[in-house]
């Protein structure tokens, strides 16, 4: 019974999404919409950085948490001020961050 | 006493330091270890406090941690800490006594292999190697943890070998679980449940108890800092010395109330 609660367990915790997605063409596009120049590589970097300064200080917020217009603000105070983090790097987190934002959610149905 | 006075001078400090501050690794849980992991050079004071409180005989213990973090890289940190602590037992009908004991230093380093809200699932390894003047200790966990929109999930699978020093030295092997649930009433502060079943087995033997503990935690961080709370009272475990169920109170408290207080230096 213990060790069916504990499989159970796991595979629901499998089964749920990521909250912070991997950057897609689809995504690109809507990035390129702000920033002509970004590339997927870009958008792929900005969510490593993301992912990896963001929760160290702080359980990560996703991208849903705030608004597009939002979020540049907040990642520049908190990465600037707080985290010490690089401004080429606030950048490539905003790109990210913003564009992951403003991107759909693919549908499941 | 001496000692004591030596400890609130540098615990009133290190709180005195907060208003240096800028930011730190918040936790949820006071038992219950997440994934996160401080960022590269990243460095963090925590301090513990943990009251033990109620057995057979009259109990008092107050477990002290000084805890030394910082970031190596993206995915590893290390820890280095001091134990200290206060326990006021009954040693005969009516007589309590009091002794304040230094209770060795430990190095524990986390790596993190995956995130809670990044991925399917967060997932960490631990390890720490503590030492005392009378017993060494190896301690391996598995963390889990993950968030769900407003709720955060975590679970530790832990064993920990004890190997004791001197003639009168024994080994013994503990495992534990540690799960714990918390919802965030706002970005800063969650409420949660933690509990923490704990079983013994001198010299890899027979099962000498197996206590479980549950109870609420309240956790809130800010920029720089972030303090989590616990109360956890003991409840009828699955096994006392082996043979059925009950409360153990010949080797662990009736109740535990864990004070965590951490900010970045």
């Amino acid at each position: 019974m213990k060790s069916m609660a504990i499989v159970m367990l796991l595979i629901g915790l499998t089964a749920c999404a990521t909250m912070v997605p991997e950057p897609t063409p689809a995504q690109l596009e809507i990035a390129q919409n702000r920033w002509p120049t970004a590339t997927l590589a870009e958008l792929t970097e900005g969510r490593r950085i993301f992912v990896n300064q963001c929760s160290g200080c702080h359980n990560l917020p996703p991208p849903s948490e705030l608004t597009p217009a939002e979020w540049p603000a907040t990642i520049q105070e908190m990465g600037a001020e707080y985290a010490k983090i690089s401004a080429a790097d606030i950048e490539l987190i905003t790109k990210y961050v913003v564009s992951a934002r403003e991107t759909p959610e693919p549908k499941t149905d | 006493m001496l000692a004591q006075k030596e400890m609130t001078l540098i615990l009133t400090a290190l709180l005195l330091l907060v208003a240096t501050s800028a930011s730190a690794n918040g936790r949820n849980f006071t038992y219950a270890y997440q994934t996160g992991v401080l960022p590269v050079n990243e460095r963090e004071i925590e301090v513990w406090t943990t009251a033990r409180l109620g057995r057979d005989n009259y109990y008092a213990r107050f477990d002290h941690k000084l805890e030394f973090e910082v970031g190596v890289t993206e995915n590893l940190q290390t820890a280095f800490y001091l134990n200290f602590g206060a326990i006021t037992a009954e040693t005969e009908p009516g007589v309590n006594a009091s002794v304040f004991r230094y209770s060795g230093v430990a190095n524990e380093w986390k790596l993190r292999l995956s995130d809670p809200v990044a991925d399917a699932f967060g997932f960490a390894l631990y390890g720490e190697v503590g030492a005392a003047t009378d017993e060494l200790k190896f301690e391996a966990k598995l963390l889990f943890d993950k968030r769900i929109g407003n709720v955060l999930l975590a679970a530790n699978l832990i064993g920990e070998h004890k190997m004791g020093l001197g003639q009168d030295g024994e080994d013994e092997l503990e495992l534990s679980v540690v799960v714990g649930a918390a919802y965030f009433v706002s970005r800063n502060f969650s409420l949660g449940i933690e509990a923490r079943n704990q079983s013994a087995l001198p010299e890899y033997e027979d099962l000498e108890y197996s206590a479980l503990w549950i109870g609420p935690t309240v956790a809130y961080a800010a920029k720089g800092w972030w303090m989590a709370f616990s109360v956890l009272p003991q409840l009828p475990a699955l096994s006392k010395e082996g043979v059925g169920s009950g409360t153990d109170l010949d080797h662990n408290e009736a109740v535990s109330a864990r004070l965590l207080f951490s900010f970045e230096i």
